[in-house]
């Protein structure tokens, strides 16, 4: 059976962690040390999941003199969606059984 | 004043860079990327920790580049690959029959005094040398330049032309080869390799115990209409002795064997003898040249030392 796109946990802690402020845009080296995520990891899940429209990127001039311009990212609206579909089934199961129970 | 960057901050930078190269250039930006965060990392070791994790990245994408690029260059005309595949089973249907009764025709020479060339020509020689040349100097370096410049598809472009000469010439060198009856050259004829000739003379035996000492009386001259060089030195360590059974017997050290190489007009020659111990049991005995010169000696349509072609042999007993 063919494994589900974006389902692998690193993909699913990158996306949780980027959701955590949702409107901002964030550095390759700041989201590896908010998911502990190597560099070799991080960078073809950002490569794949802008490719597939879940991420926007761009460059941003360097905060001080004499430094290069450093590519950011942040969630498209289809990433948030899926970042929170992602959120929803990473909670533990009782949490999500009172989820389902106060919205009956 | 500035201060020098530590060894593992040097050593992240260089990392980077390769990995910089690596990348496929279509994700050139991905690259960069990757790389201006480096100076924002404020510790050594964690830099060298993220450069590293940066050259796997590098090399696992330019993996992907390569493995699309093979996907959709060689693997998807599956068409067409099974259209040769098809015809090489078909080659092959008609070659191994033809090579088995190859294998049992024998030209066994009819030991009249006569000169008998081995089946390569001149023109075949030289076609093969230009071949070699063509592929070492031009076809080999195009697909490696390609490579280094990440062209795969000028580096496919060169193979397959090379591969399109190659094949074809290949496929005559071996069916040339598998289709040509074994030659036996008889005592009294001589056979040329090249330009340099050999025949056995006359055939002397010793017993000594249960071997016999043989002594085989050779000429050698050359076949060019020039005075040449004909290359004795080499003949003594060209040949070796096999039997019937598959046995080989070296040749012993011939103090009557020419010892260098001469100079010969047409017509003239040089005798000498090669001598050997074989068991006395040994039914047929031959000598068998068994190594060749450079390169395209081996790829010159008839020579004897093609792949697959049956050598020939000169009959001492």
């Amino acid at each position: 059976m063919p494994r589900r796109p974006n389902s692998s946990p690193q993909t699913r802690e990158l996306l949780v962690a980027m959701l955590r402020k949702p409107r901002t845009w964030h550095y390759g080296y700041e989201l590896s040390r908010d998911t502990g995520l190597s560099s070799g990891t991080l960078y073809p899940l950002l490569m794949r999941l802008s490719e597939q429209g879940l991420l926007e990127s761009r460059w941003q001039e360097p905060e001080r003199a004499g430094k290069p311009p450093r590519h950011v990212y942040r969630l498209t609206s289809e990433g948030q969606a899926l970042a929170k579909t992602v959120h929803a089934l990473r909670k533990p199961a009782a949490v999500r059984t009172n989820a389902v129970e106060a919205t009956t | 004043m500035t201060s020098h960057p530590s060894l593992p901050r040097r050593l992240a930078t260089a990392l980077m860079e390769h990995a910089a190269w690596v990348f496929p250039s279509t994700r050139d930006h991905w690259a960069k990327a990757m790389q201006h965060e480096l100076p924002e990392i404020e510790r050594d070791r964690e830099a060298l920790a993220w450069a590293g994790g940066c050259l796997y990245a590098s090399y696992v994408e330019r993996g992907r580049a390569v493995a699309v690029f093979l996907t959709g260059e060689v693997l998807m005309p599956v068409q067409r690959w099974k259209q040769i595949r098809s015809m090489a089973l078909l080659a092959s249907a008609v070659l191994v029959p033809a090579f088995l009764w190859g294998g049992r025709r024998v030209f066994v020479t009819p030991g009249a005094q006569q000169v008998f060339q081995e089946d390569a020509s001149f023109a075949a020689a030289l076609a093969a040398l230009l071949l070699f040349l063509a592929a070492a100097v031009v076809g080999v370096p195009a697909v490696l330049f390609a490579l280094n410049d990440r062209t795969f598809h000028r580096a496919a472009r060169a193979g397959s032309v090379c591969a399109g000469i190659l094949i074809p010439y290949m496929t005559a060198l071996v069916t040339v080869a598998l289709l040509t009856p074994r030659t036996i050259v008889s005592i009294g004829d001589s056979y040329c390799w090249d330009s340099w000739c050999m025949g056995i003379q006359r055939v002397s035996a010793a017993p000594q115990g249960e071997n016999v000492l043989y002594t085989a009386e050779v000429r050698i001259f050359s076949d060019h209409s020039k005075a040449s060089r004909v290359p004795t030195e080499r003949a003594r360590s060209f040949f070796d002795v096999h039997d019937d059974r598959g046995r080989i017997f070296p040749l012993l050290q011939s103090a009557s064997f020419v010892g260098a190489d001469v100079i010969l007009n047409r017509g003239e020659s040089v005798k000498s003898s090669l001598i050997f111990l074989a068991p006395a049991n040994a039914r047929e005995l031959y000598l068998l040249g068994h190594d060749g010169g450079p390169p395209w000696v081996y790829l010159a349509i008839g020579s004897d030392l093609a792949p697959f072609h049956r050598r020939t042999l000169l009959r001492i007993l």
